[in-house]
């Protein structure tokens, strides 16, 4: 199962079979990609066939296609391994959406850290976009350029600051212009679709969540790496698959979805790995990565570590991301190295609420859920640190 | 001078849609963003400098004073911190009598503390330039750097 060896192995026929199918019929293609329910893969699982269609349908000479490489959600690296192992998958699909819309020109924003990786893909653009211009565009290290929005703003030259929606990409995306903006792993499941078609896409899957899923396992467990998965197969067989708990360890925990997903104990081991089974967990696929820790783990700390990672890549335009994730910091630090105040879980899960209600884009909404899912989970690792404090005072 | 002459040039091809690569061009030429690059991207690309000057601060990537020969870049993101990337840092901080975020007296050696490198099957990571080395534990920290101050 490791790696990419079901729908998303490279396969050359099947490339060349789904541009020919755009060409000839482009209305047709893209009723094929709706009816296969394709959903975004980096966390976003709106509809592809829905979104592409949206631009297609709009009256606008000038369009544009973004393939959003900038993959810094800390736990994953499927969009890696697919730019190393099946760049003309990714390309393929960044072409075929290039007919479907009829876009003037397609860009790849490829994070500074996958510069290693620039070369391959623009043999893959030469080989099958001899027409259809695509840049390689790189970033410069900033987290926050994965939002979409931020991804177009600094595509533009400008800081990479999220924008309100709407109005959509999709409409108003680069430059202004409807622009299709969608994931590495999206553009990489195209080749498949059109190749075979909608009903031996849906095989895999679930009936609302088909297809598979890269997973990027990693933490305690034997065998971490990119897997493919039909949608749906449990967290509990994902981990199996991969080997299970290394010799000496004891599995204590995960965290699904990414760096800014649910941290869940054991019992998540029997969440089916789909949006929906994933929600019925209090948490999400996001882009697929699920992270294992052991015994050894402090959830405080975990939580720490991840504050850190999110006050530093806040964009800082808005005040509840900005300074919330200063605050969540503050305390979590506070508790790890003194024990903390009586109230500060009070306070903790009053900011994250508040900040998953009120920033501006994803990311400060986000940034919260960690703590306030291992504060319900895993609320003795919190309270140690509590306890300690009244300990030194006695 | 023949850098701002290079630099010149380079930026009469450019749009303020090119502000990012603009100051990427000019830290290749230097290493870094001097103060002159910078104000000739403003006049060149008609953009307020104080705008050049916040896109540039906004990027990891991008410098304000010579970094180094050699950036080494722990990452410290989740995946890697629940495989002790911290006790590494630790001991880069030690070996080279440094604190994330500083630069070796000679130039040489410039240590950062990164996000998420997407190479966690490969934890702990790190980048020293722009490869990419896993897992670095501890105890490899010496032998990297002895590597490293050879070549």
């Amino acid at each position: 199962m490791k790696g990419l060896n079901m729908l998303l192995q490279p396969d050359e026929a099947c490339i060349h079979r789904a541009i020919q199918l755009a060409r000839d019929d482009p209305k047709g293609a893209l009723d094929v990609l709706k009816a296969s329910g394709l959903r975004g893969r980096s966390g976003s699982s709106f509809p592809t066939g829905i979104k592409w269609e949206m631009t297609a349908q709009c009256s606008s000479a000038e369009k544009y296609v973004v393939c959003n490489a900038d993959e810094g959600e800390p736990g994953t690296f499927k969009d890696r391994a697919l730019l190393e192992l099946a760049a003309e998958n990714v390309v393929c699909g960044i072409v075929v959406c290039g007919i479907l819309t009829e876009a003037v020109k397609g860009y790849i924003y490829l994070r500074e850290e996958y510069s290693s990786l620039k070369a391959g893909i623009e043999t893959a653009i030469q080989k099958l976009s001899p027409d259809f211009p695509i840049e390689v565009y790189a970033g410069c290290g900033s987290y926050v350029c994965g939002e979409e929005t931020a991804l177009l703003e600094s595509l533009e030259g400008r800081r990479g600051e999220p924008q309100n929606k709407p109005p959509y990409p999709s409409s108003a995306g680069l430059f202004g212009k409807p622009t299709v903006i969608s994931n590495v792993e999206t553009f990489a499941n195209v080749p498949f679709i059109l190749s075979n078609g909608a009903e031996a896409f849906r095989m895999n899957g679930t009936p609302k969540h088909t297809g598979t899923k890269l997973v990027s396992l990693s933490g305690c467990v034997e065998n971490p790496g990119v897997y493919e998965f039909p949608l749906g197969t449990t967290i509990g067989e994902i981990f199996e698959t991969a080997g299970g708990c290394p010799e000496g360890k004891k599995l204590k925990g995960m965290q699904i979805g990414g760096g800014s997903g649910a941290v869940a104990g054991l019992d998540a081991l029997s969440a089916a790995f789909d949006d929906e089974g994933c929600a019925k967990a209090g948490a999400s696929t996001g882009t697929g990565s699920i992270l294992f820790f052991d015994e050894t783990c402090d959830v405080l700390d975990l939580c720490l570590n991840i504050s850190e990672f999110f006050e530093k890549e806040s964009c800082g335009k808005c005040a509840p991301c900005r300074l919330g994730n200063q605050r969540i910091h503050a305390i979590l630090e506070d508790m790890y190295n003194n024990g903390g105040t009586p109230d500060d879980l009070e306070k903790l899960e009053s900011l994250g609420r508040f900040m998953t209600k009120s920033a501006a884009c994803g990311l400060g909404q986000a940034a919260a859920m960690p703590l306030l899912s291992a504060l319900r989970s895993f609320k003795d690792d919190f309270l140690k640190h509590l306890r300690r404090s009244s300990l030194i005072e006695e | 001078m023949t850098n701002l002459c290079e630099f010149s040039e380079f930026l009469s091809g450019c749009g303020k849609e090119d502000l990012v690569k603009a100051l990427k061009e000019a830290q290749s030429l230097w290493g870094y963003i001097p103060p002159d690059a910078e104000r000739m991207i403003g006049e060149k690309l008609e953009i307020p400098i104080a705008y050049v000057a916040s896109v540039k601060s906004f990027y990891s990537y991008l410098y304000s004073d010579l970094p180094a020969s050699c950036i080494i870049r722990v990452c410290r993101a989740v995946s890697c911190h629940v495989s002790e990337s911290k006790k590494t840092l630790s001991e880069f901080e030690k070996a080279l009598n440094l604190k994330a975020g500083e630069t070796t007296a000679d130039g040489k050696f410039r240590l950062e503390v990164c996000g998420c490198l997407g190479a966690c099957d490969k934890a702990p990571a790190i980048m020293v330039n722009d490869k990419l080395f896993g897992p670095v534990r501890p105890e490899d920290v010496v032998k990297i750097l002895e590597n490293l101050q050879r070549r």
